[in-house]
């Protein structure tokens, strides 16, 4: 089968360093034994080498079962990857896929007898689980059309394949074993910084310096329960010299016992501690050489998840299609497989930094056929809402959350598109079930951090967050029943009160106290 | 009284630690007490929700310098 062609980053060739079917084996084996066995039965060596493969124990309904985390870069995937995916998920997966925000796919409910046939399966098809969680080099996180969008500074699409190959076959520098946590990276040169590279242990954004391609930095971001933005270290880094930094970064971190506490391991903790110039220096010396200064921080033009119909460079067109609260189903996107081979002109498809897949390649006279097939298919395609919101997997699927965050946003989706019409308002929606905040919902617009209290599920909510700025707590302990009013009161505010119609909800929450903005919430614009 | 059943599993990592809690808790005897002993904080908060889940009874859950200490009683 074809699963790789020029489009896609397709990791074939010397696929053995992505994973291997003997790591398979022992995992597999290794899971057996302690579901057998117990604890004991396990070297702890042998569990020290399965670390971070991208696999994860659910318990549904007081039964165990897997889930599998699948990355890809730059979030592309081929045509046949796709269909594999889903009919993976329709075999194994009861056809349910979730659509991650490092730009993956999880498959869930996979029994402890079919875990190696699917993660071998998943290799077969030049994808992987390994490096999927754990304290491992995540998946480096990019904008979704950085070829194609005629707005890119320049295509960032070979450094991350280079970036994430370099993980791989440094894996005793960057792997589990190898560093004290998870290293998060983000590489980009889209104008409106999507892929959120100041929530990323280091975040690459592509500028130009004398005409010169390159990159700045920014460094020290993560979310969390001490949810941080990254500071801007102001060095212009060219494209061959990002691997010798981030090594420089990794190996800084990896020196200093401080930071093997796993409450204190994270970067974000070591930038707070040097500071950014204390940090340039030493990744000076590790280097013998000095950075380039490059001082102006290149802010995001604003939000863009690149949904809807856009024009490519080429002259052909890509399409955001999106995914409420990232929930797929296997069939879907088999049937989204089909429709990319028979409408593009060898296109592909890309998993956005909002849950959502693009589309791309499709020939100006296709599009309308194609808008029209992906309303068939059953993506939400005419809903204003879907691609705007991001929803953690939470419960059932995670152990550490108790509340279904994907059913409340969904419950949000539907609620909005019935009273808040039209494409006026711009507006981020991001939901997490617990302090771990895989959902990101610090930068989002609205926020919501769910709890489960005596059998209630609650919300905190917060507001005005962005891309470079932390929302602000407006609201605790909101029922999961009322959170869509709340939310539709706040947007209903913002559309009458705003001061001008392009005013941002950013800018409009801005004016306001946080008692203010908890009164709207409560009770829509009637206050003022 | 009888001694209360130690688990330690600071040397497991994910998945391991939920599979190998989950077989260690499920072996014991009704009204049983274990500690668990476990090396992180998102292990320790999986244990604990999914042990009370499973209708057993957190009785609590501790820091104790570089790891984490579940006390549970089973259902």
């Amino acid at each position: 089968m074809g699963f790789c062609h020029s489009m896609v980053l397709c990791m074939s060739q010397n696929k053995e360093i992505f994973g291997s079917e003997k790591e398979i084996d022992e995992l597999v084996s290794s899971v057996k034994t302690v579901l057998r066995e117990g604890a004991k039965a396990l070297p702890v060596e042998q569990a020290r080498k399965m670390k971070g493969y991208g696999v994860f124990t659910e318990i549904i309904e007081g039964k165990l079962t897997f889930g599998a985390r699948i990355r890809t870069v730059g979030g592309r995937v081929t045509p046949d990857q796709l269909r594999e995916i889903g009919q993976l998920s329709r075999r194994y997966g009861r056809n349910y896929v979730d659509i991650t925000n490092r730009q993956g796919f999880q498959i869930h409910f996979i029994g402890v007898d079919d875990l190696g046939e699917v993660l071998r399966e998943i290799l077969e098809i030049g994808l992987t689980t390994k490096g999927g969680c754990g304290d491992t080099p995540r998946a480096i996180t990019t904008c979704p059309v950085s070829d194609v969008d005629k707005e890119q500074l320049f295509d960032v699409t070979p450094l991350v394949e280079k970036v994430n190959r370099h993980y791989y076959e440094k894996w005793d520098v960057f792997g589990p074993s190898a560093i004290p946590r998870k290293f998060k990276v983000s590489i980009t040169a889209c104008p409106y910084l999507c892929s959120y590279p100041q929530i990323n242990c280091v975040g690459l954004i592509g500028v130009t310096n004398d005409g010169r391609e390159g990159f700045t930095v920014t460094i020290g971001g993560g979310l969390s329960s001490a949810p941080h933005i990254g500071k801007h270290m102001p060095v212009f880094i060219e494209e061959e010299d990002v691997i010798p930094f981030l090594e420089a970064v990794v190996e800084i971190w990896k020196s200093n016992p401080k930071y093997r506490p796993r409450h204190r391991a994270r970067i974000k903790f070591m930038v707070d501690d040097y500071g950014t110039e204390k940090l340039r220096r030493l990744i000076e010396a590790r280097l013998e050489r000095k950075l380039e200064d490059y001082q102006h921080f290149p802010e995001s033009r604003g939000f863009n998840n690149h949904m809807g119909v856009h024009g490519q460079r080429n002259g052909d067109y890509y399409i955001g299609v999106p995914v409420a609260a990232g929930k797929a189903t296997g069939e879907k996107l088999i049937s989204l497989a089909e429709l990319v081979e028979k409408y593009t002109d060898g296109g592909d498809v890309r998993v956005s930094p909002q849950q959502n897949l693009v589309i791309t390649n499709v020939p100006g006279e296709n599009l309308e056929r194609m808008e029209k097939k992906l309303v068939e298919t059953g993506f939400p395609y005419n809903s204003k809402w879907a691609g705007n919101i991001v929803s953690d997997i939470a419960s059932p699927f995670c152990s550490s959350s108790r509340v279904k965050t994907k059913h409340l946003a969904e419950k949000i989706i539907n609620y909005l598109d019935q009273v808040i019409r039209g494409n006026e308002i711009n507006v981020r929606i991001h939901l997490t079930g617990c302090p771990r905040d895989c959902g990101q919902h610090w930068i989002a617009d609205i926020g919501l951090q769910g709890k489960l209290s005596s059998g209630r599920e609650l919300y905190e909510v917060t507001i005005g967050g962005g891309s470079s700025r932390i929302g602000r707590i407006i609201g605790k302990d909101v029922p999961a029943e009322k959170v869509q009013y709340y939310i539709g009161n706040i947007l209903k505010a913002y559309l009458k009160l705003r001061s001008y119609p392009d005013e941002t909800f950013l800018e409009f929450c801005d004016k306001y106290s946080i008692n203010q903005l908890a009164e709207f919430m409560e009770t829509g614009f009637r206050v003022v | 009284m009888e001694e209360n059943k130690l688990i330690d599993l600071r040397k497991l990592v994910c998945p391991f630690s939920l599979i190998a809690a989950r077989k260690e808790v499920n072996d014991l005897a009704r009204g049983d007490v274990a500690e668990i002993l476990v090396a992180d904080s998102s292990t320790c908060e999986s244990i604990s929700t999914w042990a009370e889940d499973e209708g057993n009874k957190v009785i609590e859950v501790k820091k104790e310098g570089d790891y984490f200490r579940i006390i549970l009683k089973k259902k």
